[in-house]
């Protein structure tokens, strides 16, 4: 796996890929889906992984849709960090990407919704 | 004197007619720069990132909606503008025969409700009347001059929507002078003219209010629907050209460029409303993917191969729409929380009605009338209030300046019969009036049960049986059967336009998957 740039990756088939979530100033409220499945969550409630098996062939992508879901009032500072974590042949090469930040009033609930483009290369 | 405003508004009546019969075959499927998924997107992206440093940083987390966001629009604006339009067909609240008044009429209560355009009634038989009779009545509303003269587009209708709380409509005996209405100058012989003014209420769900309380009740819960989304990036980008468009980073940097540019404007206020600056950059969004994709020959939806176009009609739509049914639990059919919906953001209906009715060999008659509905789940409850006036009261005949005061309620109940070929409502409902009619010096009685039955887009079959204590020549009880034939061109049009974009898609119109 490799970082084009954040949020698009190129991944080879069979390599497992994980999206790691950690909650900075806020708990974890994340869902995720995969090219119209979703995925369940994995690893401990404070810092979920979604976790997904490269099985598009080559030219494909694997679109991942993350919820990021940010209460009201919640601090200035509070954010998602994400680390992308892929494994093939037994080696891990990890990427992070760009932290989410809710950029919307901060009196009430939000949500951002973004894409992660795992693009197959041979 | 009387006899040349009659032809004249006889004459308007029939341009009107012809004029909103023209313009009902003449839709066409055009895009809302409004509504879609794509102005949804860009409002989430107008408002999700504060700077134009952080709208950059996360610009290519969103590209893949936006991008098939534009293909859902351009490809199948069904899930959103075809799923509003249909919406008209499910109106039970308005008046398309005459008043009760109007020979033949099958309404012993009057609605509140106002067709849009046009709507036309020809009903046979008679209520009050000693005599049978047929009547044919117009209704519109001051709106369908605007519709003609800039067309009857979403963007019009949210403009002018004020304009559709009045309405205008005439009633023409069709069996005074001929058999049949045959020549311009049964027109002449005008039997009402009546104008109404709706004070609340107006369930018109192409109405800016009830279009963002749509947004707001099943909008949300759609997009929440993670696993349909990313299925439609997914097979969108199956299409290698597609996916060759999406992974062109000159366009994606252009169109980021185009909606970064404007992201202050559009978060600081300037440039218009903020409905005015979203339809703003949803149109440079999608100009700019329609000018690198290019568009039809007609400029049409851009180019597209049909084996896409039906996927998107056959999989993903539908998918998206099974998706949103899965979320509302399965309890109601979309179409009943749609007209529960309707309903209940508008239970009070409150109109005016001011009419003059022209009866040979006798005083001619005005008639002041309240029109109130009241509307809980299926159930409409309407009650009429009417004072009416002999404008020249002849004492020797033993008529006075007040004619008669008469009340009126009755009971609705609206479902959807699987068995009828159009998904609109069939009415079932019973009323009561009650008439002291001071020419007579007597009190009358009438008691109807109704049912209007859905027969095609935008045409209903009232029928209509009615026992009347004494007719108004002062007869003997009678029991009356009536029959018509309700026209509205507002939901042909509707029905005609959702037509035209089925055969765009290439394939059969899968509303209600």
């Amino acid at each position: 796996m490799k970082q084009k740039e954040p949020f698009i990756y190129t991944v080879s088939p069979g390599e497992t890929i994980s999206i790691e979530i950690e909650p900075v100033g806020l708990s974890a409220q994340v869902r995720a889906a995969q090219n119209g499945k979703a995925i369940a969550a994995s690893g401990p409630p404070t810092k979920p992984r979604f976790e997904f098996s490269v099985t598009e062939p080559p030219g494909n992508s694997h679109f991942v849709m993350i919820w990021y879901q940010f209460p009201a009032h919640a601090p200035n500072n509070a954010h998602y960090e994400v680390m992308v974590h892929g494994t093939l042949a037994g080696s891990l090469v990890s990427e992070e990407d760009r932290p989410i930040t809710n950029r919307g009033p901060r009196h009430q609930p939000a949500e951002r919704r973004l894409v992660y483009d795992f693009r197959v290369e041979q | 004197m009387i006899t040349a405003w009659k032809r004249s508004i006889s004459a308007l009546a029939c341009i009107a007619l012809a004029s909103a019969t023209l313009l009902a075959g003449s839709a066409q499927a055009q895009t809302d720069p409004d509504s879609g998924f794509l102005a949804a997107e860009i409002e989430t992206l107008g408002w999700a990132s504060s700077t134009r440093e952080g709208f950059d940083d996360t610009f290519s987390g969103e590209w893949p909606m936006v991008f098939t966001k534009f293909i859902l629009d351009e490809v199948s604006p069904a899930i959103n503008e075809i799923n509003l339009l249909r919406g008209i067909d499910f109106r039970t609240d308005q008046q398309n025969g005459g008043s009760e008044g109007v020979n033949g009429t099958t309404s012993l209560v009057e609605k509140g409700g106002l067709p849009t355009l046009l709507g036309l009634a020809v009903e046979h038989g008679a209520l009050q009347q000693a005599r049978s009779g047929t009547s044919l009545t117009l209704s519109t509303t001051p709106y369908v001059a605007i519709a003609l003269a800039n067309g009857d587009t979403a963007e019009n209708f949210r403009r002018y929507e004020f304009w559709s709380n009045f309405g205008i409509s005439a009633s023409f005996p069709l069996d005074s002078d001929a058999d049949t209405l045959s020549s311009f100058e049964d027109f002449k012989n005008v039997s009402e003219l009546a104008v109404k003014w709706q004070i609340k209420g107006n369930r018109n769900p192409r109405s800016k209010s009830f279009t963002e309380d749509w947004h707001d009740t099943f909008g949300s819960k759609i997009d929440a629907l993670l696993e349909a989304e990313t299925l439609a990036i997914y097979n969108v980008m199956k299409d290698e050209r597609l996916k060759a468009l999406y992974r062109n980073d000159a366009l994606k940097r252009q169109v980021q460029s185009a909606i970064g540019e404007r992201l202050a404007a559009y978060r600081s206020g300037q440039g218009g409303s903020e409905e005015e600056r979203r339809r703003e950059l949803t149109t440079i969004v999608r100009e700019a993917l329609r000018d690198a994709m290019g568009t039809t020959e007609d400029g049409g939806m851009v180019e597209l191969p049909m084996e896409l176009r039906r996927e998107i009609n056959d999989v993903i739509a539908p998918r998206l729409l099974r998706a949103n049914r899965t979320l509302f639990g399965g309890k109601k059919s979309y179409e009943e929380q749609y007209m529960a919906l309707l309903k209940e953001r508008e239970p009070l209906i409150v109109t005016l009605k001011y009419a003059a009715r022209f009866v040979e060999e006798s005083s001619d008659i005005s008639d002041v009338k309240a029109l109130v509905e009241w509307s809980v789940g299926r159930i409409d409850l309407n009650f009429n209030g009417s004072l009416s006036f002999n404008n020249s009261a002849d004492s020797a005949l033993g008529q006075d300046t007040v004619r008669e005061f008469a009340a009126s309620g009755g009971i609705t109940w609206s479902t959807f019969l699987e068995i009828l070929p159009t998904r609109a409502p069939t009415t079932f409902s019973v009323a009561g009036k009650v008439t002291r009619n001071e020419d007579l010096g007597d009190t009358i009685g009438n008691a109807q049960a109704r049912i209007e039955v859905p027969i095609g887009a935008g045409i209903r079959l009232p029928l209509a049986v009615t026992y009347a204590s004494k007719t108004q020549d002062g007869s003997k009880d009678e029991w009356k059967f009536n029959v018509g034939m309700n026209l509205q061109t507002e939901k042909i049009s509707s029905w005609l336009r959702m037509a035209a974009l089925a055969s765009a898609l290439g394939g059969d119109f899968r509303l209600g998957e």
